[in-house]
């Protein structure tokens, strides 16, 4: 049986250089909260600020998962809500999605570079729910998203870190295109594997390349 | 890598390469071909210095997240491309590099095919001192995926057409990405591939495998880059 080298999460963030981006894919079967809120944790801890666009409630689903196993919730969190009306966390921004995505993410970007030129510790934006809303969009309308956010990701500030936690079943219903275009722009794709454990599959740093990251 | 797999530096690759050349190098959503990208233009540069002209034609800003791969592995693209690479613009906003031409992208491709072939020429006389132009094309998918199936198609058919009856000595090196190509079926990557003389496929950072090529000695070697 093939073994993965094991590596803990404090030990994994110094590879997360300014500006860069990854998905972390999880499937139904899984309980990502648990994950998130770790991950929050060991940010928090070092030093960085976070913020979460949570979209269509997705943040609630997690922290549900996540309180059930015992993990305690940061109150302050910084929170952009998009759709949905489950609040977690410091609403700092509430955004209608309207289907007409130019509107819906130049708001959002506008936002999360005003946090981060707030801030003078590295901010990690973290997406959850973004699969959901792509869904909501006819194709064209998706490959146009896409494009946009590609721009968002290659382009964002100095401080930023992304990392989006995505349903895989929802999103290679994104197919065609979607998927492979956004997938190409990250600098990091890991997959949920465990409770506690993350398997990356795309890296730029050969010590990672197929490790296990241990929450 | 298997210990059997034939490995061909670079250098030799660039040897072997033909006058008029057409190449497909495919890389999947999970590799970096921005690194291969830069030791290609790199070694280029070295092996033929002011005797080759480069021309890389981005659409829909795919050469934006070429820079971001690099400047993540800590190469300076800007400084890699310096003036002397001609970037020509199809679509998109940020520019990276010495941007000499642009055009915006429409979706009936028949507008701007004219006008495509306009700017290309005005590059290609640009170069017209060098004994040959290696012209590398990014996002070439991610246009096409704007497109309907039928337009698809004529586009393709320019496109081949273009490449087969090149008047000089231009060598093509088109980038895609496979996870979005294989969703232009049918035909299209079918049609294209039929028409190149060489398939490449990028298997890690720093090596390419051979999948198609006129030198028999070639298919099925990995070139390390």
């Amino acid at each position: 049986m093939k073994t993965f080298q094991e590596m803990r999460i404090e030990d994994v963030l110094k590879f997360f250089v300014p500006r860069s981006s990854g998905i972390v894919f999880y499937d139904s079967t899984l309980h990502p909260g648990s994950i998130l809120f770790r991950f929050i944790h060991a940010l928090i801890s070092e030093g960085y600020s976070v913020l979460i666009l949570d979209y269509f409630d997705t943040l609630a689903l997690m922290k549900y998962q996540a309180k059930i196993l015992n993990l305690e919730i940061p109150e302050k969190i910084k929170v952009v809500k998009i759709g949905g009306e489950i609040e977690v966390g410091d609403i700092v921004e509430k955004i209608s999605p309207s289907k007409t995505y130019q509107i819906d993410l130049r708001k959002i970007c506008e936002v999360i570079n005003r946090i981060a030129a707030s801030e003078n510790k590295g901010v990690f934006v973290i997406p959850v729910g973004i699969e959901k809303y792509f869904a909501i969009l006819d194709l064209n309308e998706r490959i146009r998203a896409a494009l946009f956010l590609t721009k968002c990701i290659t382009l964002s500030y100095e401080n930023i870190r992304k990392v989006w936690f995505v349903n895989k079943e929802v999103w290679r219903e994104l197919k065609p295109f979607v998927p492979g275009f956004i997938e190409e722009s990250m600098l990091f794709i890991a997959e949920l594997v465990g409770q506690k454990r993350v398997r990356i599959r795309k890296t730029i740093y050969s010590e990672l390349r197929e490790a296990d990251v241990i929450f | 890598m298997g210990e059997n797999v034939g490995i061909i530096d670079v250098e030799r690759m660039l040897e072997r390469m033909i006058p008029r050349d057409t190449i497909l190098i495919k890389y999947s959503s999970y590799s970096h071909p921005g690194i291969v990208f830069c030791s290609f233009i790199k070694v280029l540069k070295e092996q033929y210095g002011d005797k080759v002209g480069i021309i890389v034609v981005d659409i829909l800003d795919n050469l934006s997240i070429i820079q971001y791969q690099a400047e993540a592995f800590g190469i300076n693209l800007e400084e890699l491309l310096g003036d002397e690479v001609a970037v020509l613009k199809l679509g998109g906003s940020i520019d990276v590099g010495n941007v000499m031409e642009r055009l915006k992208v429409s979706p009936s491709y028949l507008i701007h095919r004219e006008k495509f072939k306009e700017r290309i020429e005005l590059l290609t006389e640009h170069f017209k001192d060098k004994e040959f132009i290696i012209k590398i094309t990014f996002g070439f998918d991610k246009f096409l995926m704007l497109l309907d199936e039928r337009e698809r198609l004529l586009q393709i058919h320019d496109m081949i057409r273009c490449l087969t009856t090149k008047p000089s000595d231009v060598r093509d090196i088109i980038c895609i990405n496979m996870d979005l190509w294989k969703h232009l079926k049918p035909y299209v990557p079918e049609y294209f591939e039929e028409a190149v003389l060489f398939i490449g496929e990028i298997i890690d950072p720093h090596h390419v495998k051979v999948l198609k090529s006129i030198a028999p000695d070639f298919k099925g070697k990995i070139i390390e880059f």
